[in-house]
């Protein structure tokens, strides 16, 4: 189809671009990398929870048979928009699958191996911390408290997601934390005192 | 002129594929990234991209949101913008002159520089009056996300964020790999074709990406027939062609982009009228945009920027009678966003802007260029805007407070402050808002100062004077709550209610019989109404249904009367809107969507007074299946071959169109 021109061309840039996006191309094909962005912090929030479980040491009687599947409990209402599954389906981590449980209360959800507590006030998490004692449970919130009320990991979406560790939480409910995960730390508390590891 | 479909040119798409093709294998397999598949030092290194002060949920945001991602536009199939808007509650659309289509939104015809379209920073209205073109315009296939504000953006966007804000991201160097897609479309026997491609690459603090799209379509393959009775078909005679080369370059905190953009209609619709032939119109914008992003340390970030955008719109016309007007806008931008606590962050920002113009050739208006403007003294003009903006956003116990404003200074009107005020709250499973706003919107340049010698006086066309002498500056005040609930497993429903009001509203009006057009303040226009959004995500199956509704308030504008008192002119009342996916399997997905709207009331043949038309049902299907590095997908658009009326919500001459019936398209697609 022959395109109508109107009366005066003011702009001629037509004729160049696709030299233009033929050199681009040639550069693109230079280039590589790694940068990843999104504008949804809970994408790797979910990524964050399907990738915990290749790092932290529960105790060896956590599964009671070899094909138990890790149970993350959702604990009130559900940042993830669903994106949670979408991340976790057909996932494994240290090969087990995983399987995902929504609950408005700690009494609702069977026992499992992570929780991610979100959307409760101060007195409400420091009550299910409190529930949860010191069973081996890995829990994990986005409140900006949360290690400071007994909470063992606090997610926190700055510029980059962030993730700080509270090891004496982990350590009272028998998890290890590798020195990997500190690698990626930006703050974690130890025998009570905050250290900063990374801005 | 423009990036027409040669063989150099596609051959330069293709090479864009080509080329980047030997660096796939190390990108992942979508423009989104895979974050279950990251390890915790990845997952740590993903980037935050901030669109508010603060990043947070659209349930927290002090505004009323929409957001859609690739995904969703990729699984229903939309072929462009205006497929995406089908299905968000508020939005309509309507007819300008020229067979031009654009939004509406609330009841109000949001199209004329009441709503602000920013297509990766740039703003697209066009900036002689302000309007934006929809149809076959922002093709799908390049979005990586649209974010809709329901209400004023004002405060923070400026100028023509009145009503709403249209924010397109295009798909970046996150991307890590390409893309390419061929959509052939065919309805009754013409056939249109969208060619859409792209890549992005990052390489240590470099970043590269560019989309490119080429689309030869048409509008309708109905019949149109003029409110004098004379009629011809569409399917030959609307034809749209679209171009869009959009590149970004960055470098560290560094970002510089390039945006071509084209849009050319060619069909028989006048003033009123029918032509004997087609007739074209374009619009063609280039843009540059630089900014950088200084953090100045962890909790002060200062953003410079400057913008420079030269458009030809309304380009075109019939030898003897044609526009050529050539304008320049310079904005020179700095602002600073400071975290002060993990609770309080302040946004503060500083703008100025020159929009000016040069008259090529104004023969449509039978004045020679040189007396065109400034009261026929001179073939340019230019306007200078100064504008100062700031919000605060406080995290308190009870509540989150959003205050805010912005002063603007225009060298033609004077200057205004307008305000905003939101609250916020979350609790568990539970979230309201509301939300005060005022906007101002300063007239563009050919409303100005254009030498058109009609005017508005008690909502009636009258001669003289231009309204370059008398125009003022419109303002519009909103007032919105929302309340949400999540319930488990996905499910939520969110409901607004809002009143939006502008005062002293810049009205177009045309008198078909001469052609005289001119703009006037129309007293006060005012809508209320209510928007609900019900949605359902699980990994296997996703739904969403939206429902619309606007009341005339006020309306003392007697172009935009409809004779009914609780309808404005050509825009219906109610809009039911419903999307359903099914994930067959990891490959296989199929999407049916809908929208229905009531009876709109508009001019037709053989009336000469508004009547009722029917009702309106727009039934998609789209199947697509998906290998790794390729897809294929099947559409059938209009399913049920309805008629969707696209009327004009002004009383300017025309008679209403009817989009394309039934038609089917294929998207042929490859990423790597």
């Amino acid at each position: 189809m022959e395109m109508t021109t109107p009366a005066r061309q003011q702009m001629r840039p037509g004729s160049a671009l696709g030299g233009i996006l033929a050199a681009l191309a040639l550069l693109a094909g230079l280039a590589r990398g790694e940068e990843r962005h999104t504008t949804n912090p809970h994408e790797v929030m979910a990524g964050y929870l399907r990738a915990l479980p290749a790092y932290v040491e529960w105790p060896t009687n956590t599964f009671a048979a070899p094909d138990e599947l890790w149970r993350i409990g959702l604990l009130g209402i559900d940042p993830f928009d669903g994106m949670l599954e979408k991340i976790l389906h057909d996932r494994q981590a240290a090969g087990r699958g995983f399987e995902i449980w929504h609950a408005p209360k700690l009494k609702d959800l069977p026992p499992c191996e992570i929780i991610f507590i979100a959307g409760k006030d101060a007195d409400e998490i420091k009550a299910i911390l409190k529930q949860l004692g010191s069973r081996p449970v890995l829990t994990v919130s986005e409140h900006d408290n949360f290690l400071v009320l007994g909470g063992v990991i606090q997610l926190r979406a700055r510029a980059t997601v962030q993730m700080t560790i509270n090891l004496d939480r982990a350590r009272a409910a028998h998890l290890k934390i590798p020195g990997k995960m500190l690698e990626v730390a930006s703050e974690v508390i130890e025998n009570g005192e905050r250290r900063i590891l990374k801005k | 002129m423009f990036l027409p479909v040669t063989k150099n040119n596609l051959a330069a798409l293709g090479l864009v594929a080509l080329c980047a093709w030997p660096a796939a294998g190390n990108g992942t397999t979508n423009a989104v990234p895979d974050f279950g598949a990251l390890d915790l030092a990845q997952l740590a290194s993903v980037k935050i991209d901030i669109s508010s002060i603060n990043p947070r949920p659209a349930r927290e945001q002090p505004s009323i949101v929409s957001v859609i991602q690739a995904a969703q536009i990729r699984e229903m199939g939309a072929r462009d913008l205006m497929d995406i808007l089908q299905q968000v509650p508020g939005f309509g659309f309507g007819q300008d002159v020229n067979g031009v289509v654009g939004p509406s939104f609330r009841g109000l015809w949001a199209y004329e520089g009441k709503l602000q379209l920013i297509v990766d920073g740039v703003e697209f209205n066009e900036s002689l009056y302000g309007t934006t073109q929809l149809g076959h315009h922002i093709p799908a296939d390049a979005i990586a996300e649209v974010e809709i504000i329901r209400g004023p953006g004002s405060a923070k966007y400026g100028g023509t964020a009145e009503l709403a804000v249209i924010r397109v991201t295009t798909k970046g160097a996150n991307q890590n790999g390409g893309y390419g897609s061929v959509t052939p479309s065919v309805g009754a026997g013409k056939v249109g074709t969208d060619y859409t491609g792209g890549f992005g690459y990052t390489l240590g603090d470099y970043r590269v990406s560019a989309n490119a799209y080429v689309g030869e379509n048409f509008r309708s393959n109905r019949r149109y027939t003029a409110l004098d009775g004379t009629s011809f078909d569409m399917t030959r005679n609307s034809d749209i062609q679209s171009r869009l080369v959009d590149v970004d370059l960055g470098w560290k905190d560094l970002d510089v982009r390039l945006i071509y953009d084209l849009y050319q209609l060619s069909d028989r619709i006048d003033f009123g009228e029918t032509l004997p032939t087609t007739e074209p119109i374009s619009f063609e914008t280039l843009a540059a945009v630089a900014n950088y992003n200084w953090k100045v340390n962890d909790w002060l970030t200062v953003t410079p920027s400057v913008t420079y955008r030269r458009q030809t719109p309304w380009c075109g016309g019939v030898p003897g009678s044609t526009l050529e007007i050539v304008t320049d806008r310079y904005i020179g931008e700095l602002t600073a966003v400071a975290n002060l606590s993990p609770a309080a962050t302040l946004l503060i920002g500083l703008r100025y802007l020159r929009d000016s113009a040069e008259a090529e050739d104004t023969s449509f208006y039978g004045v020679a260029p040189a007396n065109f403007y400034n009261h026929g003294t001179s073939d340019t003009v230019a306007y200078d805007t100064y504008s100062a903006y700031s919000q605060f956003d406080w995290d308190l116990k009870w509540v989150n407070v959003t205050v805010g404003g912005r002063y603007e200074n225009q060298s033609a009107v004077g200057g205004k402050f307008v305000p905003r005020l939101g609250l916020t709250k979350t609790w568990d499973r539970f979230h309201l808002k509301l939300l005060y706003d005022q906007a101002y919107r300063t007239p563009n340049i050919n409303i100005l100062s254009s030498p058109a010698s009609v005017s508005l006086e008690n909502g009636l066309l009258i001669a003289g004077p231009p309204a370059s002498v008398t125009i003022k500056p419109e303002t519009t005040t909103s007032y919105q709550l929302e309340a949400g609930y999540v319930f488990n497993h996905g499910f939520a429903l969110t409901e607004n209610i809002f009143y939006m009001e502008i005062k002293d509203p810049v009205v177009y009006l045309v008198d078909p019989g001469t052609e005289q057009d001119g703009y006037g303040n129309g007293g006060k226009v005012s809508t209320y109404g209510t928007e609900v959004e019900l949605r359902y995500t699980r990994p296997k199956f996703s739904a969403a249904f939206g429902y619309s509704l606007y009341v005339v308030d006020q309306n003392t504008v007697a172009y935009w009367q409809s004779g009914d008192p609780r309808e404005n002119l050509g825009l219906p009342a109610d809009k039911f809107s419903a999307s359903a996916t099914w994930h067959v399997s990891d490959a296989l997905s199929w999407n049916v969507n809908s929208t229905f709207t009531t009876e709109q009331r508009a001019y037709i043949y053989p009336h000469t007074e508004p009547v009722d038309m029917n009702s309106t049902f727009r039934l998609n299907s789209f199947v697509e299946y998906r290998w790794p590095h390729a897809s294929i997908g099947l559409g059938v658009a209009n399913l049920l071959d309805q008629n969707q009326y696209i009327a004009q919500p002004y009383a300017g001459g025309e008679a209403p169109m009817i989009l394309t019936g039934r038609e089917f398209y294929f998207k042929f697609g490859f990423q790597f």
